[in-house]
């Protein structure tokens, strides 16, 4: 194999990929980034063997060929060269040389052999959803996932394809995320798909603000395809818990809420908040809110804010940080909080397709 | 033809005498050198003196010799002295009521001759001479004039010379020496204003100069690190005062050698003091571990029988529940109040270092300001002041954090944290250290009956065993106390909706059949007592971001809540959270003083 590349793309392309892999890998071969060069392209593939990147960059292929080199080493040179492009030559024993201006570097790799292959998708169902949309969706409720190993489904995301839209939902059995929007697929391509957390943090970190996405699923594999990227990655097996009967179906009372206003209100309240979890007491009075921290040995913190509200008052104490991990999600001015009781989960609502539905804390 | 034994004439009772009578009591008070030590020791602080001396050869088993400064005898009271229960301390047996001096038996002296070569040498201030008395196996050898400073000077020679059975018993020199230097540890630390010297075959083993306090007395003989990691007990209801030392968890060992008791002055056991000690630091210290600890037992003598056990290692308390809730409360006052009590300590934060504090520390979560110390009384029963810890500035309490600022290092293994400190260095157990700070915040909210409850979005179902079932059946209203969301919904099924807010992101289902598991196997006491614990055990099995690595953040608020707890060195259950490695100790390791 032997290829002309340009440093910048090189970079960027490693960029992309070599955050998937797993710095304490048992297999050595997993350290390394998979090269394959044809036919004027470099295909550079990366992979923890959940989930797998693979991004694609223009190079000039002199012998076309494939090898596998560790990922940090090859970055890291790139990283340093001086000049523009680099000349890679590697030898049937799988040492590359790279020459760079007056830069030479030798690095032994492992072959090809060992890396393990992508996993085929056979017959799989095919939905494309527009980037920038997929993106903010994810945005708006992946914060929502549970971080707990013991919770398999819950530390997914679902992506629910049915009745001509697709819902993506996070919950972590606290306070659940959900974000809809119209996609366009046949009727025998409505799925229920878990996504892992790993893979929905790389696919915001790489998915773009134009273009499109198609997204390809089978039931134990989904593979993302856009720009010259493809992200492939088991799914979680099993029922993702019934969502639609956690949101409550009657609404409530109406608080309408400047999001920034309510969002630093409860920041700076929470900072009295020493475990973060001991709750802000929200009180709902006619167009007013009082937020009251208290903590006892520590003091108590109180803001106020004007509010659109006419209902009967109410108060309801919620954990700061689940407040606040939406409010930080949305762009949108205002936000609207639908309450029933203090006992009765409250739920937060935007202009756009979104809801966040919050247990509150009791003190027993 | 012979007859049975049974059948021959029985011998005639004879009184005996009273050489034979002081070798069977030497059997009770004269058990091996150490308790000649004890006796001569003893004497000589009954004496009033300032300073002892002690000479051992051969573990005591040749020579036990203790010479005193005090106040002496004359030529009749040391002849006294000699004769079986001639005591100068009881004339009558009202007087047993309320022993107040030490040695009070009056047999010790006269037994311990009487299987011994013993001399004594005694002389008063400003006698003309003074008088030595030379005893064999009992027998008065001679009594002579003999030229003598101030005090008394008693050489044991050759203990049990005269019986051979009882000769036989006595250990290795090593092992009696250990004996021997145990009961002198017991007696340097309850006389700490005495100047004691230890010397065994020729050699000085320990130099005592007078002490001011215990604290003192106690870095004299068991170095800095240990007495730097004490903290003054100093509490008392009224009629028994507690006082004394006590030992933070980073230093434990296998065995009671650094816990020592003195009731009255007097350093003995009693079942009733072991107990408490173990319940005081039963969320503190693994089962099987023992902090240092020396505590004083201040209490009217009406109150304490003491001439339980021969040798007077044990006593018996008239009120023994009183004593030891007075003690536990004492101790776990001490040890979760108060900083450590070390030396000069630069207080400026390092660069880099960040405050453990952003706020400023809670105040103790026990209502510790209803009991206000008192300070240890100068009892009436017992002349010795030198147990006073060292006056306390009245300052805020201070976080008992060992550290008050730090950096994060890094991690060993995945799995410790790394953090340096203006001390040296902290590994710490993220494990321990949560279930320290679950622990805490669960029982504080218990105490004030306000467990924060996070409701649960859709409230769980979760199936466990009919044993299981039964034990969380058993202990609903417990769980709720605890901000536990559970009804019984029928076939060994529970419905979940709500779990306490700092363990609610854990699956309800593992945590609950843990809960019932720990239930199951129960414990000692109340079952709120031991449920605590268990939930925080259970919860830091179960708890979020210990199956994955803690990130950067979540260490520094572990940090940051560890640093708040009133007793952040172990876990509830008894693991340490934190190994310290100081400075100096890194020093000495690398050979740098």
């Amino acid at each position: 194999m032997k290829i002309k590349v340009n440093k910048e793309a090189m970079i960027d392309c490693l960029q992309k990929i070599q955050s998937v892999i797993n710095p304490r890998n048992a297999l050595p071969v997993l350290s390394n980034v998979l090269m394959k060069a044809e036919a004027g392209k470099l295909e550079l593939t990366a992979t923890d063997m959940s989930l797998t990147v693979r991004a694609t960059l223009d190079a000039e292929v002199l012998e076309a060929g494939t090898t596998t080199l560790p990922a940090k080493r090859i970055f890291g040179v790139f990283r340093e060269l001086s000049v523009e492009e680099a000349e890679m030559d590697v030898s049937d024993q799988n040492v590359a040389s790279i020459q760079a201006g007056s830069s030479y570097f030798r690095i032994h790799g492992i072959s090809e052999a060992d890396y393990p292959n992508l996993p085929e998708m056979a017959d799989p169902k095919v939905y494309v959803v527009d980037q920038a949309a997929f993106r903010n969706m994810l945005k708006l409720t992946s914060y929502g996932a549970s971080v707990d190993a013991n919770r398999p489904l819950l530390n997914g995301v679902l992506l629910s394809f049915k009745a001509g839209k697709l819902s993506v939902v996070a919950t972590d059995s606290r306070r659940l995320a959900l974000a809809e929007h119209e996609v366009e697929f046949p009727a025998d391509a409505e799925l229920d798909l878990i996504v892992p957390l790993k893979t929905v943090e790389e696919l915001v970190r790489t998915l773009g603000e134009n273009g499109t996405l198609k997204i390809l699923a089978t039931p134990k594999q989904i593979a993302f395809e856009f720009d010259r990227i493809l992200i492939v990655s088991k799914l979680v097996e099993g029922t993702y818990p019934n969502f639609r009967q956690v949101i409550p179906q009657a609404n409530g009372e109406r608080v309408a809420m400047e999001r920034e206003t309510l969002l630093t209100a409860v920041r700076r309240t929470s900072q009295l908040v020493i475990d973060a979890v001991s709750g802000v007491k929200l009180t709902f009075t006619k167009n007013r809110l009082e937020i009251l921290a208290t903590a006892p040995e520590i003091g108590e913190a109180r803001e106020t804010m004007d509010v659109k509200y006419k209902g009967p008052d109410i108060a309801i104490s919620f954990n700061p940080a689940f407040l606040m991990d939406p409010l930080k999600a949305l762009t949108t001015d205002e936000v609207y909080l639908d309450l029933m009781d203090d006992t009765s989960p409250g739920v937060l609502r935007s202009s756009i397709s979104f809801v966040y539905v919050l247990m509150p804390i009791r003190v027993s | 033809m012979l007859e049975p034994a049974s059948m021959t004439a029985p011998a005639p009772i004879r009184v005996l005498p009273d050489a034979v009578i002081n070798q069977i009591a030497a059997g009770e008070v004269v058990e091996r050198p150490a308790s000649v030590l004890k006796e001569l020791v003893e004497n000589a602080i009954d004496a009033g003196a300032t300073r002892v001396e002690i000479e051992v050869v051969d573990g005591g088993r040749r020579l036990v010799r203790v010479r005193d400064d005090g106040s002496g005898m004359d030529r009749d009271n040391a002849l006294l002295s000699i004769e079986r229960h001639a005591t100068s301390k009881l004339r009558e047996l009202k007087d047993l009521d309320s022993i107040a001096t030490l040695g009070f038996r009056g047999e010790a002296l006269a037994a311990i001759a009487s299987v011994s070569q013993f001399s004594l040498v005694t002389n008063r201030e400003g006698a003309a001479a003074g008088t030595e008395i030379l005893i064999f196996g009992g027998k008065i050898q001679d009594v002579r004039d003999a030229g003598a400073p101030r005090g008394t000077d008693v050489a044991v020679r050759n203990l049990f010379f005269n019986v051979p059975a009882r000769r036989k018993f006595l250990r290795s020199a090593q092992t009696e020496f250990t004996h021997v230097r145990q009961t002198f540890l017991l007696e340097a630390l309850a006389h700490v204003g005495i100047e004691f010297v230890l010397r065994a075959d020729d050699a000085d083993v320990y130099r005592l100069p007078a002490a001011d306090n215990l604290l003192d007395r106690v870095r004299d003989l068991y170095g800095p690190e240990v007495a730097g990691h004490l903290r003054p007990i100093r509490f008392g209801n009224g009629v028994v005062e507690i006082g004394g030392y006590a030992g933070l968890p980073p230093f434990s060992r296998l065995d009671r050698e650094w816990q020592v008791t003195f009731v009255n002055g007097r350093p003995a056991g009693s079942p009733v003091v072991n107990f408490a000690v173990q319940n005081a630091y039963r969320d503190v210290l693994v089962g099987g571990r023992y902090a240092p600890l020396f505590l004083r037992v201040d209490l009217p003598a009406d109150l304490v029988d003491v001439n339980v056990h021969p040798a007077k290692k044990e006593v018996r308390f008239r009120r023994p529940t009183e004593v030891r809730d007075v003690i536990v409360e004492a101790i776990r006052l001490a040890i979760s109040g108060g900083e450590l009590p070390r030396g000069k300590r630069d207080d400026t934060p390092r660069e880099g270092m960040r405050p453990a504090f952003s706020a400023p520390p809670a105040a103790p979560l026990r209502p510790a300001a209803a009991f206000a110390p008192v300070p240890p009384p100068v009892a009436a029963t017992q002349p010795k002041l030198d147990w006073a810890p060292p006056p306390v500035p009245a300052a805020a309490p201070a976080p008992a954090a060992p550290w008050a600022e730090y950096r994060l290092l890094g991690r060993v293994g995945g799995q410790y944290v790394v953090l340096e400190t203006a001390d040296g260095l902290v590994l710490m157990d993220p494990r321990s250290a949560h279930e320290r700070v679950l622990y805490e915040r669960l029982l504080g909210a218990m105490e004030k009956g306000q467990v924060p409850s996070q409701g649960l979005l859709p409230p769980a179902t979760v199936a466990v065993s009919p044993t299981q079932a039964a034990a969380l059946r058993k202990h609903l209203g417990l769980l709720k106390e605890l901000g536990f969301g559970v009804a019984d919904f029928g076939a060994d099924t529970f419905l979940v909706d709500a779990l306490p807010t700092w363990i609610a992101g854990v699956a309800p289902g593992p945590l609950l059949s843990d809960v019932a598991d720990g239930l199951l196997q129960g414990g000692k006491g109340a079952a709120r007592d031991w449920a605590l614990p268990l939930v925080a055990d259970v919860a830091g099995r179960q708890a979020v971001g210990f199956q994955r690595e803690l990130t950067d953040a979540e260490l520094h608020a572990l940090v940051r809540d560890l640093s708040r707890t009133e007793m952040p060195y172990t876990s509830p259950r008894g693991k340490p959270t934190v190994i310290l490695l100081g400075l100096r100790e890194l020093h000495r390791k690398f050979g740098r003083e």
